[in-house]
């Protein structure tokens, strides 16, 4: 419960995020003397090596950064369920050879894969990181949606329906999958609080969103070449992130326990 | 690896685009280069040359280095291997600790505390943990270095004893702070795969036996549980190397994770294409080697007859 | 509740149990699964307990060697005596010291039992270690192959070296009983030992275990839903219905003339081979829910003889001869079996 209650008014905060911010996140303040300052009254997570408002920063910041989690997460989570669950009810030889691609393209570490693949993508964008991310997450999806596709398609009420002469589209679309679902939402939740993590990553490697627009990787960023000095930089972003994640991480746990009586002390 | 050609080739932009987009540039000096280094070809032949090159093992030339992609290879895989194996021994052996300690006073305060802790360590960001490490151990309390793998001025004149040590405390750091976020998820792993099989009768009968709880559980439970924490963490394989890119960035430690940035950063193609093949392979062999210890602890495996389904614990892949 | 058993007075039992309560936790309320129940078992003598599933039985063994899962309690007026020791009363230490070694226990299923993990060589040998600490590695393997020796595996020296998976049901199951008998104990508790067998392999199994008995001179407390089981091997036959023990009486008079209508109902229901092409008897309807024990006589509402008495009071044990007890009113008016028991041939 305390977990869902973080995560919504986090969503509350990026949502009015530019009526809270107390300074415009992108407007350099004070040109005259461009410097970082730690935190004080007027800018209690202090100002970057531009003289932006880092608070501002990390308020705006938290939009992109779920934004970007929440739809990559989203584009994932259809390619991977369609996969899978055409995977699992095809079944045979079909299914060996799909998985074995997915196979395949697991051991190919996803990190090395993004940067690879951003690097060269030049200007990324906002949307270009939910593309590139969602693309590359569907894989293990697609994995736990065919096991469990795999273990329904033989149930009764299966059966009944294809002796009812349901195709198997609508026998798989109406009949399986709505069973697997509860799964695929946990997975889903738990795939967010990784892809922020992810995302933050990639920011602050340079390669995410790119400046002036704020994330909470790209502000570390910002001060990650001077972090001995400008620790408040990288502290405010960080437990953003942290305290995010983590009560996502909670509201997984949640469903997951939620969903699977048996295995309710994973949680 | 036709997967990482694919991308490379989909996204705009090539090794030249930031030296020769300048426009003081001729387009013929321009073509010059893209035609010594390969890239006027169509791309099959290109593909098909990128395909054979690695199977012979030529892994091609860093344009940015100016050396074989081998060498700088040569470079980086043993510091990579050297954190990675510190890292993956720590974090082990304290997360099979921590998971069953939790395990064992299941619903305890104890079991909670520990459990905020551990879900805090698997939501933390790799790189904010390093650089809070680099903030809180090399700057407030200078007790580590912050970054490399030596001194860099002083190391040559050192004994070999003394030189050993240097070694040492510039491993420290980034060591731990890998330890720290993969010894969240294995104790997580841990302790659900104990408590999963904390109800199987096996444990009964030899608690039958006269067994105390303790010999109940370092005896039997855990060896029943090790096999799907072994396999879990063959899984999560991928992204625990994905993680040490970051600690390795952070730390300034050479190895695969801070080239492939540095390569990205300089558009140095061949690098990339083989840290993602040299990373590959390593998940590879360490599933291998993961699938070949489970089977080891858990005779079933060996016939295929798995008794039980993995913990639905989430993997950061 | 009532006195326990009448045992002769010039042995004293091995094992001693008085107003035994067992209740577990669960979503819908507190079930008692164990309500009040008295025995005893003389050294060497073979008590086995009968009852359906859910009646307590096997909450009952557990609760012998304090085996029952977090969720169960046993209530403090409870008493186990055993070898003139208050088992209620014992620390972890002093139940390690009991368990395995003085008492021996042999569940349903030996798949599951059994560590999947282990080679079951080592799982008997391990036993064998923990009571003698001094004893060698290679002594107590030596020991495992002669304990699987003595329950009857073929090649046990071989066997030892494999894993329970890589056993017959039957094979296993000697391995269980080879972990139970390893210290030689003056009690075996078996939990449906032969449930899970083929016919013919339950048959070896207990055969094998009354051979075993001879030779160890053992107690055996044996807990089973087949009264064709229990034939074949008790001294004194224990009928549980709904947590408590409903009839109990020597073996042979419990066959002869067994007294209370859910005894004589599950006899009814056995095969008879002389009689064959008769439908089996059934006892209708099912066992009640241990959460919430009805009323007065808990067999009420499945009795063909229940009259108003059977609501209003709950039965007591009533003694019928020397040694066999029935919780049933008609003990104290006879006149009402208006119907004639079913011959039991």
């Amino acid at each position: 419960m305390a977990g869902l209650a973080v995560v919504v008014a986090v969503v509350v905060v990026a949502l009015v995020a530019p009526l809270i911010a107390p300074y415009d996140a992108v407007a350099q303040l004070g040109i005259d003397t461009l410097k970082s300052r730690p935190p004080s009254l007027a800018h209690p997570f202090g100002t970057d090596p531009l003289s932006r408002d880092v608070l501002s920063r990390v308020l705006l910041g938290s939009r992109v950064s779920l934004a970007v989690a929440a739809l990559s997460v989203l584009t994932a989570t259809t390619l991977g369920t369609v996969y899978g669950a055409v995977a699992g009810y095809a079944g045979g030889r079909v299914d060996d050879l799909l998985m074995r691609g997915v196979d395949a393209a697991l051991s190919i570490p996803r990190v090395l894969l993004l940067i690879t693949v951003l690097a060269l993508w030049g200007h990324v964008s906002a949307a270009v990181l939910i593309v590139v991310i969602g693309c590359t997450g569907w894989l293990s999806v697609s994995r736990l949606v065919r096991s469990e596709v795999l273990g329904l398609r033989s149930r009764d009420w299966v059966t009944a329906a294809r002796a009812l002469g349901a195709t198997p589209a609508r026998t798989l679309f109406r009949h399986i999958l709505p069973n697997a679902l509860s799964p695929v939402i946990v997975s889903a939740t738990l795939g967010v609080a990784n892809v922020i993590l992810l995302e933050a990553g990639l920011s602050f490697l340079g390669l995410g969103v790119q400046p002036p627009e704020p994330s909470w990787g790209n502000v570390m960023q910002d001060g990650a070449d001077q972090i001995r000095a400008l620790w408040w930089m990288s502290v405010f972003p960080g437990l953003a992130i942290l305290i995010t994640v983590m009560a996502v991480n909670v509201v997984g746990d949640g469903l997951r326990a939620a969903a699977d009586p048996r295995r309710r002390h994973v949680a | 690896m036709t997967a990482t050609f694919a991308l490379i080739h989909l996204a705009p932009g090539d090794p030249f685009a930031g030296a020769l987009d300048d426009p003081r540039v001729t387009q013929a000096v321009r073509d010059h280069w893209r035609h010594v280094y390969g890239f006027d070809r169509s791309l099959p032949d290109q593909y098909v040359r990128f395909v054979a090159g690695i199977a012979r093992g030529e892994l091609g030339y860093s344009i940015a280095r100016q050396e074989p992609v081998r060498t700088v290879l040569a470079r980086a895989i043993p510091n990579t291997l050297v954190l990675m194996g510190i890292a993956l021994l720590l974090s082990f052996g304290l997360g099979i600790a921590i998971g069953v300690v939790q395990a064992m006073r299941h619903g305890s305060l104890t079991d909670r505390a520990i459990g905020a802790i551990t879900l805090a360590g698997y939501s933390l960001p790799d790189f904010w943990l390093a650089q809070l490490a680099i903030l809180a151990f090399a700057v407030w309390l200078p007790l580590f270095p912050a970054g490399g793998v030596v001194d860099p001025v002083m190391h040559p004149y050192l004994g070999p004893l003394a030189a050993a040590l240097d070694r040492a405390r510039h491993v420290v750091l980034p060591a731990l702070t890998l330890t720290v976020l993969s010894a969240a998820a294995v104790a997580r792993y841990q302790r659900s795969a104990l408590l999963d099989v904390a109800h199987d009768d096996y444990l009964r009968t030899a608690r039958a036996k006269g067994l105390s709880e303790r010999q109940v559980m370092l005896r039997h439970a855990l060896r029943n549980a090790a096999a799907p924490v072994i396999t879990l963490f063959g899984l999560a394989l991928p992204g625990f190397l994905g993680g040490q890119v970051f600690i390795e960035k952070v730390f300034a430690w050479p190895g695969l994770g801070a080239l492939a940035v540095d390569a990205v950063a300089t558009r140095d193609y061949a690098v990339v294409v083989a840290v993602a093949i040299v990373g590959s392979v390593l998940v590879a062999i360490g599933s291998l080697l993961a699938d070949v210890l489970a089977a080891l602890v858990d005779p079933r495996r060996r016939t295929g007859a798995i008794a039980r389904p993995l913990p639905p614990v989430p993997l950061r892949v | 509740m009532s006195a326990g058993l009448a045992t002769p007075a010039s042995a004293a039992p091995l094992l001693s149990v008085r107003d035994l309560r067992t209740s577990f936790r669960t979503d819908s309320g507190c079930a008692r699964a164990v309500d009040g129940v008295s025995f005893s078992l003389r050294t060497g003598e073979t008590v086995c307990i009968v009852g359906e599933s859910g009646c307590g039985k096997t909450a009952l063994a557990l609760s012998l060697l304090r085996l029952l899962p977090p969720t169960a309690t046993i209530a403090p007026g409870s008493s186990v005596e055993f070898e003139g020791r208050d088992l209620m009363a014992l620390d972890a230490s002093g139940w390690r010291a009991v368990r395995g070694a003085r008492i021996g226990m042999v569940f349903q299923d030996a798949m599951t039992a059994l560590d999947p993990v282990i080679r079951v060589g080592d799982q008997v040998a391990e036993v064998v270690r923990i009571h003698t600490p001094a004893i060698a590695p290679g002594a107590a393997w030596a020991r495992a192959v002669d304990l699987l020796t003595l329950t009857g595996i073929p090649g046990p020296a071989d066997r030892a070296h494999q894993y329970p998976h890589e056993l017959s049901g039957g094979m296993r199951q000697r391995v269980m009983l080879a972990i139970a008998l390893a210290m030689h104990p003056a009690l075996l508790i078996a939990d449906e030992p032969t449930t899970a067998l083929d016919i013919t392999v339950q048959a070896q199994i207990l055969a094998l275990l009354g051979e075993l008995q001879r030779q160890l001179g053992m107690a055996i407390l044996f807990i089973t839903h087949d009264l064709g089981v229990a034939a074949a091997l008790a001294d004194r036959v224990i009928v549980m219905y709904a947590g408590e023990v409903v009839e109990s009486a020597p073996a042979e008079l419990f066959f002869a003339e067994p007294h209370h209508p859910y005894a004589t109902g599950l006899l009814r229901a056995l095969p008879d081979l002389s009689h064959p092409g008769d439908r089996l008897a059934v006892i209708p309807g099912a066992v009640p829910s241990a959460t919430d024990w009805p009323r007065g006589c808990r067999f009420r509402e499945r009795c063909a003889f229940a009259w108003s008495r059977c609501e209003a009071e709950h039965p007591p044990l009533y003694a019928i001869s020397a040694g066999h007890e029935s919780r049933c009113h008609l003990a104290a008016e006879p006149g009402r079996r208006v119907v004639t028991a079913a011959s039991t041939a």
